[in-house]
């Protein structure tokens, strides 16, 4: 996979936090990032499609196909999807 | 005696092992025996704090087994159950509970941070808190009773009355003209009229595994629960998230098992979308679709997708839970652009088109208002006679009973079928939900800088509509098209917030002062090309 701009699972998180709030909720406080984000209401269907796109443009990551329900509960879990897809964090192959 | 929901429930229980599963979650899952014997120990103890017949018990849960159980217990207590959509700003869902008077409450600990400010002003008698009581906060309201579904069920069950058919099952709320969801009150016997339809029609049985894709408070959600059970069915629960994901499940119908699926249109356009035709699921008997038009070119491609599933279009308001249906041909004439009809009458209800004066129209070509007499009907709106009044007439024919004026548009097909033609009133369909853009403009007129807020519904393909919102502020008051936003979302579910803001001088009028929504429309349209 082609992994883009990946470089910490924290700094991820902090990245998708940041777009979560700003650019999809339009808001000043900033969303936990342990918050359900569907079940809540926080989020519509809208918003996810809004944010998976993001995360397709931004890491090359592409949720929607490989992506399984628990990865979209929080933006902890949407930003160990990501690094988890970008490979980066996967053991090293050996031989 | 006539049927209660808990005689069809039985019955369904009756044909299977009780080991089978019937409750299938993300989660977690219940057996037919655990599902039975649990909402049993939960009536037990609703009656224990007083809650029964007569009585009305909130559900603010998310779609898990345990909320099945829960709602099944409401019944069994002869209470009947409101859900509470969980995904709702609270404020909007307080004023349901407000409405219809609660007098128990089934909670996931996800929300017990938020009683203390919910309950303001009101004084259930007992709140069961489906998690840990180390998650409830510690400015309860004094004397509150919290018990939790563990506790509950816990303890044996007690035989307890049974519900009668002419009593109140559940209370569905659905967006409301003044700006106040209004609650549309189902009993036992309308309720199972419905689910022995949805049985014997389709002829669903033990061997089935429904899908359960819609919220509790949405009326797709009584076939999928109530007409699966009673078949002796399995149901998979979908959360909200796994609902909003296509091509997750579009990948999980076939391993999952599911014969039987229910949903909007538009969720089964973005399978399509996501890869369905790829890989069409095997073993999908029956699909039905309801809640909005379906795009004749969409619906083209799922039939081709799937030629071996029979696919019906079910037609009605909450009101008549489904009044009529119609089952999509084999093929789809690739020059139809015209969508389906909305079929006939279900057998066991009766269904007429009158003119605006009150005449049968019988002719093939003519174009009236839907009305539908039988089993199906609600009993009538929550706490509002007047509006009752509004939608249920005694028959206007002449005959003896009462008739439910849907409000729809249809025009007599020469097959006998009903075309729709659109709803009547401000009434709009985005992603599946009935809006009503008078709720959308009331909360745009809550805030104080604003002197009209109108909802423009945008006719979409795919969405049913798009909501954009036309608003003109006080003299001399600014306001940031967010700030609107966030004050909307803080009052309306997310689906009802509109998409764009457009903050004008004025509003463009009819000849007799009205707004003209026609034209506003067109300004819109005009902008988006």
């Amino acid at each position: 996979m082609n992994a883009k701009n990946v470089v910490s699972p924290v700094q991820v998180a902090q990245e998708l936090q940041r777009y979560v709030t700003e650019e999809v909720l339009r808001r000043k406080d900033g969303v936990a990032l342990e918050a359900p984000l569907v079940e809540s209401g926080l989020l519509d269907s809208l918003g996810l499609l809004q944010i998976v796109a993001h995360i397709e443009q931004q890491y090359g990551a592409n949720l929607t196909q490989s992506g399984e329900p628990g990865d979209f509960r929080t933006i902890s879990s949407l930003a160990a999807a990501v690094w988890r897809m970008s490979g980066i964090g996967a053991p090293a192959q050996s031989g | 005696m006539q049927r209660t929901l808990i005689d069809a429930l039985e019955e369904g229980l009756s044909r299977v092992d009780p080991n089978k599963p019937a409750i299938l979650g993300t989660d977690a899952q219940l057996s037919y025996r655990e599902l039975f014997e649990g909402a049993k120990r939960i009536a037990t103890a609703l009656a224990e704090a007083g809650i029964g017949r007569g009585n009305r018990v909130g559900l603010w849960m998310d779609k898990t087994p345990a909320a099945v159980q829960a709602l099944l217990g409401v019944l069994y207590s002869g209470a009947a159950y409101v859900p509470l959509d969980p995904r709702s700003p609270w404020p909007r869902t307080r004023t349901i509970a407000l409405d219809c008077q609660l007098a128990g409450m089934v909670v996931d600990s996800a929300k017990a941070g938020l009683l203390p400010e919910f309950l303001d002003g009101q004084a259930p008698r007992l709140v069961l808190l489906s998690g840990n009581r180390a998650e409830l906060p510690a400015n309860l309201p004094e004397g509150l009773r919290v018990q939790t579904l563990a506790e509950a069920l816990a303890r044996p069950a007690r035989e307890l009355p049974v519900p009668e058919a002419g009593e109140l099952a559940y209370i569905l709320y659905t967006s409301g003209s003044t700006g106040v969801p209004k609650g549309v009150v189902h009993t036992h016997a309308s309720g199972v009229a419905f689910v022995d339809w949805v049985r014997d029609t389709f002829g669903t049985g033990p061997e089935d595994v429904f899908s359960s894709h819609a919220p509790f408070h949405f009326d797709l959600s009584i076939s999928d629960l109530f007409a699966a059970l009673a078949s002796g069915a399995s149901v998979r629960l979908l959360s909200a998230t796994e609902g909003m994901l296509p091509a997750y499940l579009a990948r999980m119908i076939e391993p999952w098992g599911i014969t039987v699926w229910y949903s909007v249109p538009s969720v089964l356009v973005a399978m399509l979308e996501a890869g369905l035709e790829k890989e069409p699921p095997r073993g999908l008997k029956i699909l039905f679709f309801a809640g909005e038009v379906f795009a004749t070119a969409q619906l083209r491609r799922l039939r081709k997708a799937l030629p071996e599933t029979r696919l019906y279009n079910l037609f009605g308001p909450t009101e008549t839970n489904v009044c009529t249906y119609y089952q999509v041909p084999e093929r789809i004439p690739e020059e139809q652009t015209a969508p389906i009809p909305i079929g006939k009458g279900c057998e066991h209800m009766e269904t007429f088109v009158l003119d605006d004066e009150g005449r049968e129209l019988r002719g093939v070509g003519e174009q009236g208002t839907l009305w539908a007499r039988g089993g199906n009907l609600m009993q009538g709106y929550w706490n509002d006679a007047e509006r009752t009044a509004r939608t249920l007439f005694p028959d206007p024919r002449g005959q003896e009973g009462v008739a439910c004026c849907t409000g729809d548009q249809v025009r007599l097909l020469p097959d006998g079928n009903y075309e729709f033609l659109g709803r009547r009133d401000h009434m709009v369909k985005t992603r599946g939900y009935r809006v009503e853009l008078g709720e959308i403009e009331a909360s745009l007129a809550a805030h104080p800088s604003v002197l009209e807020g109108v909802a423009v519904p945008l006719p979409d393909p795919k969405l049913g509509n798009r909501l954009v919102a036309s608003v003109v502020l006080r003299k001399g008051e600014q306001l940031d098209v967010n700030t609107l936003r966030s004050h909307c979302a803080a009052l309306l579910p997310g689906y009802m917030v509109p998409e764009v803001f457009e903050l004008r001088g004025e509003l463009p009028r009819t000849s007799t002062g009205k707004v003209d929504r026609g034209t506003l429309r067109v300004e819109w349209q005009g902008r988006e090309e």
